[in-house]
């Protein structure tokens, strides 16, 4: 098997929740030496999504499948051994990243100017949710808000109904913002020699996403709203029920010869020579006929069956699946987009991967580690602690692999 | 102007629409040398698409095409000819990168497979985004956004519980955007592996895959059955968009300290440990009430207000911006977020900035979006040494 792609590359990994983690667990998954610190004053605020049992804090799947190819120390960094620690871990890692409020890498005096001095060519990202800088640097905030602030929510939702959020869709999107700057820097280093500061606003990537909203605006002064389901160059485009409860098929209509495919293969070949839907400005003009219309036949079909129908004549339709049951979908199980990882605890579960494939450096997936699982690995094989140094931490509760209070999320 | 990080690392992009030329912005905007590659024959379809200057067609003058293709060079190629195909495996033979998505078949159909890529560049990187993958039952199934948001799982977990379930972010296509993302970092994975060995690599992306990671916690939730309740929820409250004096605010509580904090700062103490408002699903049950409460305090107050007293009382509350509130926001602002880019046949037009701010190799706008085989001149004769009577030739003959 050829050699990963980031071998040798060590990530020391400070961030928590969602979007900083999902990018080194693919960075780990690629090869890296991803080494996530805690401590056992704060682990990772969301690790405390179950209700409270024993050993729960390793129980939440979010957590487990945002934390896969990854090692896990603890280090109090309220204290100067812990700092030591950590400034001696940096020392011996390529990249370090973090998504604090910046106020905190501050107050622990590990700061860029600061890690720069010990390691010279590191590349941080420092991923706080507004940016560095500007007057909202120390706001907090979760994917939701950004995604709120960013402009995606208000494009999202009814045509009559206040925006609706996404639901989170901004950690992962971030995340892979970051790990790509990531390989960019690591590309420059190799030429150069030469680290560098990576400032991560999570607002200004999703921002990304909205250039062409942006370049209307310019150019014609149109602020684009919701469409509900609709689609300003499809029709009929939307969601229709079929036989069941809550249960829905997804239609996307973008030419006159799709939607002649569609009209037989719903059986009403006559549908295709009513004026009304003739062309797509008219089928635009009278959606909510046709919508009913539509609505009518899939009513009386099974969801997945319709779908195979009506995509064997030609035409785009989707099953709205059920995203907790995705890893019995057959297309997602055939190219194996799952896959199993047995853990302590929780036993053996389906972990989702990455959209991405590689002839060359399949992507290679590990378990989340426990909270400080590689304490000894990491203070004693790479730092060079000894055995009765590193009892002496323990006792001094700079690590450790419990927690000392059960806090965070219990929404 | 000094290298940026990935000078010198050429690209061919032949993609069109969004996914495949948004992936070779992304190298592009951190200095990699991308060669669009398009059809005479009209160019890319994405030229067709809106918004254009005032609504008047012109396939120089596209939002779409401008934006997704900044910083590029344009060439035409017409890859139905043999002679196309012979110039093409020349231009490979150049290339680092290959960024294509045409449906599964088609690259194949023209003799384009990755082996046959690989045969011609042995270290060549060719990244291949599709609707669903090169394989699998549904690879050759018809998708847009809709169906693939549907298929991934994402549009089931929104909207109102009595209504149809709704996509995220309507017209704008994201999931093409996020495939893009998402091929970038894989091209950047196989360019970090090419280094060390020589070798390049086929990357494909999934656009339903990457759906399905968007919507994270409900998926995620199936690795551990004790959670699935929650994922089957659509409508969640709060966290949610409510209305106030001038538009709107997210809401965003997701602990339970959140709760506390928004009952304080809303000024109803009295709710904060109340079992019938103080979880996701109480409130969800209660939601009549609790608007009854909270629909006052909001309606008196604009969403800067808001804004600010979250601040203060560190409950995570947005505003909940358009594209003209972006652009007044005095965060982006401050960090100089929007960039002005010249466009000979749009004018001047505002934009998004960097993705991401790298102190030694920024994110940089060298040219705008080419003319429709606005660079055959320069790489057809300075890459590949074609002279001007080859180049009328091949005009002539319909290949570029």
């Amino acid at each position: 098997m050829s050699k990963s792609p980031l071998e040798g590359i060590r990530i020391c990994d400070l961030s928590t929740i969602w979007s900083g983690p999902f990018c080194t667990a693919y960075l780990g998954g690629m090869g890296a030496e991803v080494i996530k610190v805690e401590s056992i004053q704060r682990p990772d605020s969301f690790r405390f999504g179950t209700p409270v049992f024993d050993n729960c804090w390793e129980a939440y799947g979010p957590w487990n499948c945002t934390n896969v190819n990854k090692y896990s120390i603890t280090l109090d960094l309220n204290k100067p051994r812990g700092v030591e620690l950590f400034k001696k871990l940096v020392s011996v890692s390529d990249v370090v990243i973090e998504n604090f409020t910046t106020r905190v890498m501050k107050n622990f005096n590990l700061t860029y100017q600061v890690l720069r001095e010990i390691r010279p060519d590191l590349i941080m990202v420092s991923a706080p949710g507004y940016g560095m800088t500007g007057p909202w640097h120390d706001h907090a905030g979760y994917g939701i808000a950004f995604e709120q602030t960013a402009g995606l929510a208000y494009l999202t939702g009814y045509t009559d109904g206040p925006p609706q959020n996404l639901g989170g869709a901004a950690d992962p999107i971030v995340g892979m913002h970051a790990a790509f700057a990531i390989l960019v820097a690591l590309e420059h280093r190799r030429r150069t020699g030469e680290g560098q500061l990576i400032d991560v606003s999570q607002i200004e990537a999703l921002t990304c996403l909205l250039g062409v909203p942006l370049a209307d605006y310019s150019m014609n002064k149109r602020v684009w709203g919701r469409l509900g389901n609709r689609d300003p160059v499809m029709a009929p485009h939307g969601v229709y029920p079929c036989k069941g409860e809550d249960i829905w098929l997804a239609i996307a209509i973008s030419s006159d010869e799709e939607w002649e495919a569609l009209c037989q293969a719903i059986g009403n070949p006559e549908l295709a020579g009513d004026e009304r839907f003739s062309t797509l400005p008219n089928r635009w003009r009278n959606q909510d006929a046709l919508d009913k219309l539509i609505g009518k036949w899939t009513l009386e079909h099974d969801c997945y069956e319709a779908m195979t129908i009506l995509q064997k004549a030609g035409v785009a339709a989707g099953a709205v699946a059920a995203p907790d049951t995705l890893y019995e979908e057959p297309h997602f199980k055939e190219r194996e987009f799952f896959q199993e990882l047995s853990r302590d605890i929780v036993g053996p579960q389906l972990y989702p991967t990455w959209p991405l494939r590689f002839s060359e450096t399949p992507l290679r997936m590990r378990p989340a580690p426990k909270l400080g699982e590689h304490n000894e690995y990491v203070l004693g094989t790479i730092l060079g602690l000894s055995k009765v140094e590193i009892e002496e931490l323990e006792n001094g509760q700079i690590i450790g692999t419990q927690p000392l209070g059960l806090g965070g999320i219990s929404a | 102007m000094f290298a940026q990080a990935l000078s010198g690392i050429k690209v061919l992009d032949i993609g069109h629409h969004i996914a495949g030329p948004y992936c070779a912005r992304l190298l592009a905007d951190f200095g990699a040398e991308v060669i669009k590659v398009e059809r005479p024959e009209g160019g890319d379809p994405s030229r067709k698409s809106g918004p254009f200057p005032n609504d008047i067609p012109d396939q120089e003058a596209s939002g779409l095409f401008f934006y997704l293709n900044t910083n590029k060079l344009g060439i035409t190629l017409n890859l139905k000819t043999d002679t196309g195909i012979k110039i093409f495996h020349e231009l490979v033979k150049k290339a680092d990168v290959l960024v294509e998505n045409f449906s599964p078949s088609v690259m194949s159909s023209l003799g384009l497979s990755h082996d046959n890529l690989k045969a011609t560049n042995r270290s060549l990187v060719m990244t291949s985004i599709s609707n669903f993958g090169q394989s699998g039952p549904y690879r050759d199934y018809k998708a847009t956004d809709i169906v693939l948001q549907s298929l991934g799982g994402w549009v089931r977990s929104r909207g109102e519980t009595t209504r149809e379930p709704v996509r995220a972010a309507g017209a704008l296509r994201m999931v093409e955007y996020i495939g893009g993302i998402y091929a970038a970092t894989g091209t950047m994975t196989a360019l970090t592996h090419k280094v060390g060995t020589g070798m390049g690599q086929h990357v494909e992306v999934s656009l339903v895959e990457a759906v399905s990671t968007m919507n994270c916690y409900p998926v995620a939730m199936s690795t551990f059955p004790r959670n699935t309740g929650w994922s089957k929820m659509r409508f969640v409250f709060t966290p949610s968009v409510e209305e106030c004096k001038d538009g709107y605010v997210g809401i965003n509580t997701l602990t339970g300290a959140h709760w506390r904090d928004l009952c304080a700062l809303m000024g109803m103490p009295d709710w904060a440990e109340n079992p019938d408002y103080n979880t996701l699903t109480a409130r969800l049950r209660s939601r009549g009430e609790v608007y009854k409460r909270m629909n006052p305090w909001l309606m008196e107050r604009t969403k800067e207000k808001i804004f600010a007293e979250g601040r203060d009382w560190r409950v995570p509350v947005a505003m909940v911006y358009n594209t003209e509130d972006i652009l007044k926001s005095p965060q982006y602002q401050a960090r100089d977020y929007f960039v002005e880019v010249e466009h000979p046949a749009l004018g001047q037009i505002t934009q998004p900035g960097a993705s991401l701010k790298m102190s030694q190799t920024p994110w940089q706008i060298k040219r705008p979006a080419p003319l429709l085989g606005e660079h055959n001149v320069e790489v057809y004769g300075k890459l590949l040494g074609y002279d001007k009577v080859d180049l009328v030739r091949l005009r002539q003959g319909g290949i570029i």
